[in-house]
């Protein structure tokens, strides 16, 4: 059969095939009926008895494999951005940290800075304590 | 191995694909789709119940299509312990993969293309071409290759016609017997061939017609027939 480089076939011009459909599905002559039940009657194998069963034992075997595997993945990737989010916290506070304190001291005097501060550790220890823990217990152990 | 004895391809199904059937009214408003009007209903159900972990589910889904399956991936690799083992392969992937099965097209489809493209790696591993570039249009080849353990006079008896034409088809390069079973055994229609096998309408219809056309030209010195 000729085809190009890409195993493409040439171009079929579409009253050949119509014609072609039409004499297996009506055939005149013998040997397009011939061709039309060997088509029909081409021998295939079957799987064997028992293929459903055991394809299904296999799948069930790998199912809490591939699932541990996916949970140590999703594990490592929660570390991993807990970590760079923390690195990446802590260096933007380093930079600007000092210049923001000045310019909220100037805006809302050193007191009330002070003790609003207080205030902020103060939600995040609790934030810590509770989702804050739920989150770091789900990078530390899988689901 | 078994022969599949039916009424043929010949009659054309009617297309599934209308605007009601797929739950869409005529106003263009999506309307809930009816269990007797949605063909794919019991597909989605079928993978809905695997991927919830139902008992005994996801066996029911490969008896139901190991067949299509064993018959892509026989038709190409045509090697019994790997068809097994590739089969194997499609199925241990479809139960990985079936949470992304949308229902948007028949389960047999998809499954059909998850065969497919195992079947076709494992050629491309193993350097097997799946489409022969090399072989003649006019069918010599074929021929040649058949005619060895074939009397072509004899062949004027149907049973040893169709024998003959059993045994050419044997020898058709992987993609080509791979269309023809789709085709003629599975009575796909040629756009859902389309969708197995990422091949182009055309480019299907093109290979059908040439190994069919090779087929028939078998049968000539026998018969005395015009190729059509």
């Amino acid at each position: 059969m000729n085809t190009d480089r890409n195993g493409m076939p040439p171009a079929l011009d579409p009253r050949d095939w119509e014609a072609q459909e039409a004499a297996l599905a009506t055939p005149r002559h013998r040997a397009d009926a011939l061709l039309a039940h060997a088509l029909r009657t081409m021998p295939v194998g079957e799987p064997p008895a028992g293929f459903a069963a055991e394809v299904a034992r296999l799948a069930a075997a790998r199912r809490p494999a591939v699932a541990a595997e996916d949970a140590g993945f999703e594990r490592r990737l929660l570390q991993g951005l807990l970590a760079v989010f923390a690195l990446s916290a802590a260096a933007v506070v380093a930079l600007f940290g000092g210049q923001w304190w000045a310019q909220a001291a100037g805006a809302f005097g050193s007191g009330t800075l002070q003790w609003g501060l207080a205030g902020a550790i103060c939600l995040g220890l609790s934030w810590l304590l509770s989702d804050g823990r739920r989150v770091f217990e789900a990078a530390a152990h899988p689901a | 191995m078994r022969t599949r004895l039916q009424a043929g391809r010949p009659a054309p199904r009617p297309a599934l694909a209308t605007g009601c059937a797929q739950g869409v009214s005529l106003t263009g408003m999506a309307a809930p789709p009816d269990r007797r009007d949605d063909p794919l209903h019991d597909d989605r159900a079928l993978a809905a119940a695997v991927v919830a972990g139902e008992p005994g589910a996801f066996e029911r889904l490969v008896r139901e299509y190991q067949g299509l399956c064993w018959h892509v991936i026989e038709r190409m690799v045509r090697h019994p312990e790997d068809t097994r083992e590739l089969c194997q392969e499609t199925f241990l992937r479809v139960h990985q993969a079936l949470h992304q099965y949308r229902g948007e097209s028949a389960l047999k489809s998809w499954i059909a293309q998850v065969a497919w493209s195992v079947a076709r790696r494992h050629l491309e591993k193993k350097r097997i071409p799946v489409v022969d570039a090399g072989a003649e249009e006019d069918g010599h080849p074929l021929i040649e290759n058949v005619a060895d353990g074939f009397d072509l006079e004899a062949a004027a008896a149907d049973g040893e016609a169709v024998a003959l034409l059993h045994a050419a088809i044997e020898r058709l390069p992987p993609l080509q017997r791979t269309l023809l079973m789709l085709y003629h055994l599975e009575e796909m229609p040629i756009g859902e061939i389309s969708r197995v096998t990422g091949l182009a309408e055309g480019t299907i219809k093109s290979h059908l017609f040439r190994s069919r056309r090779q087929l028939r030209a078998l049968l000539e010195p026998a018969m005395g027939v015009v190729a059509a």
